[in-house]
């Protein structure tokens, strides 16, 4: 073998193992969450993610179609199932009347400050959680339409994710069942505090329940505000299974069919993602009945 | 007498280099067709690893046109769309690369089976790889149905992506041997 052979197949050996630990460092880089690699990964979904619209719209159409299909050949079914909710919703309309009102005057009585105003944002999801791992998806709007990280991601049936990453026209949204989505919620009936963990899969786990709170099957699961990054009171899903071993919770919305999301603009203002501190932003529920304001008041404001 | 120097020199028309970026270029596409098939309830959180069948294909009949950072950069295309850990992919298809110049011999001389078993075995080892490295890092074990379903569905899926690759592959060798 000539010399320059030998040259030649040790500078590739040295290229392929610099190759291997570089990606292999990946791996440790991309979970240290650099903020230059953040944002180089942004910069090229950015790239990418036009290309991925493009293969995918095929794809989008078969479903769609086959989503047609099935409308069709239910359509019986569903009209009857329809006006059935129709009826319910009605009444539900009136009652939500009555306690908007009730609502109102206490919150004149107790001098409460109005929730922020957040502006729903239409986006279109362009991808979906391919693999095990993560659970994230594209939205094809980024911080040119004024979206920043920690906003909300919501559809009509309740929470999503929120915002983690940014680019120019493409933003990435953590879903609820990620293994890293943590969301403080509360018990509607109850409004016992916990966090809803998820573990890349179908179901989230429900934790850090107090040893006194006793979940229903079926009880609506709602984000609690705590943190100041999510809005209160967003639907996060319903207490599914409740076994010696933990709480489970079907998310609220069908995170398989996700076509369109809404993401809630504003409300972030002063918090700032990379310098996050806990105790800056928790903010502890009510420990003790004597604590809760609104106890034994009635809809007029007057204490019974 | 002018000189003649490099510019007089024969091209080199049969270079690797156009189908090794081929290569690479349909490879990213296929890992951006798995996103796409993500969008599919049925394929939802669990996708079938096209872009390794295809890797796989290549590696085992025209190595010549798989390097290292073709795998390499075929991985990290799927880690950034759809991974939360980068890097994962990408060292898990090199590593594939690498075991696939051992075995290749051996299989090229046994039957289909052989090579749809050592598949079988990749697609595995891929997917444990990625596993032990998340669960290490993320300190926690994610949902382990959606991870046997994909090497399930992605195993299911060898033999057609393989028979449809051979294909086109004739389908283009014809072609290019009729012109």
């Amino acid at each position: 073998m000539r010399a320059s052979e030998k040259a030649k197949i040790r500078q590739r050996r040295i290229a392929h193992t610099l190759l291997v630990v570089f990606s292999f460092s990946l791996m440790f880089l991309g979970k240290a969450d650099f903020s230059a690699l953040r944002h180089a990964r942004m910069g090229v979904s950015d790239f990418i993610a036009p290309f991925v619209d493009l293969v995918s719209a095929p794809i989008r159409g078969i479903e769609t179609m086959a989503q047609g299909i099935r409308t069709v050949a239910s359509l019986r079914a569903e009209n009857v199932r329809l006006q059935a909710e129709n009826s319910m919703l009605k009444r539900w309309r009136r009652r939500a009347e009555i306690l908007e009102s009730e609502n109102r005057q206490l919150r004149s009585v107790a001098g409460a400050v109005s929730p922020d105003r957040r502006r729903p944002l239409t986006a279109r999801a362009v991808t979906a959680p391919g693999g095990a791992f993560a659970h994230t998806v594209l939205v094809a709007n980024g911080s040119e339409e004024g979206i920043e990280v920690g906003n909300p991601v919501v559809t009509a049936d309740g929470l999503v994710g929120l915002v983690v990453d940014v680019g120019a026209t493409y933003a990435r949204v953590l879903m609820v069942s990620d293994i890293n989505a943590q969301i403080p919620v509360i018990l509607s009936s109850s409004s016992w505090p916990g966090v809803t963990v998820g573990n890349n899969g179908a179901y989230l786990s429900l934790r850090f329940l107090p040893d006194e709170a006793v979940p229903k099957v079926g009880e609506l699961v709602l984000t609690s505000g705590h943190g100041g990054v999510l809005p209160a009171g967003v639907p996060v899903g319903r207490v599914d299974l409740v076994q010696d071993g933990g709480v489970r919770v079907q998310p609220a919305v069908d995170l398989r069919n996700l076509s369109y999301v809404s993401i809630l603009v504003g409300g972030t203002e002063g918090i700032d993602r990379a310098d996050l501190e806990l105790e800056d932003y928790y903010t502890p529920l009510p420990e003790t009945e004597e604590e809760r304001p609104f106890k034994g008041v009635n809809a007029s404001g007057e204490r019974q | 007498m002018s000189r003649q120097g490099r510019f007089f020199q024969k091209a080199e028309l049969d270079s690797d280099w156009p189908f090794q970026f081929l290569v690479v270029i349909v490879g990213m596409v296929l890992a951006m067709v798995e996103g796409g098939l993500a969008l599919w309830p049925v394929f939802y959180g669990a996708t079938p690893m096209l872009s390794l069948i295809f890797l796989y294909w290549i590696a085992l009949h025209h190595e010549k046109y798989v390097l290292l950072v073709t795998g390499f950069l075929i991985g990290l295309t799927s880690d950034i769309l759809f991974s939360d850990l980068l890097g994962g992919r990408s060292t898990a298809y090199i590593v594939m690369l690498f075991a696939m110049n051992w075995r290749r011999q051996k299989l090229l001389q046994g039957d289909f089976r052989d090579i749809w078993v050592e598949f079988g075995i990749t697609v595995f080892g891929v997917v444990l790889f990625q596993l032990v490295v998340f669960s290490t890092l993320n300190l926690a074990i994610p949902a382990l149905t959606p991870v046997i379903f994909q090497i399930g569905v992605t195993m299911i899926l060898f033999p057609i992506g393989y028979v449809v690759l051979s294909a086109i592959y004739f389908a283009f060798n014809k072609i290019r041997l009729s012109t």
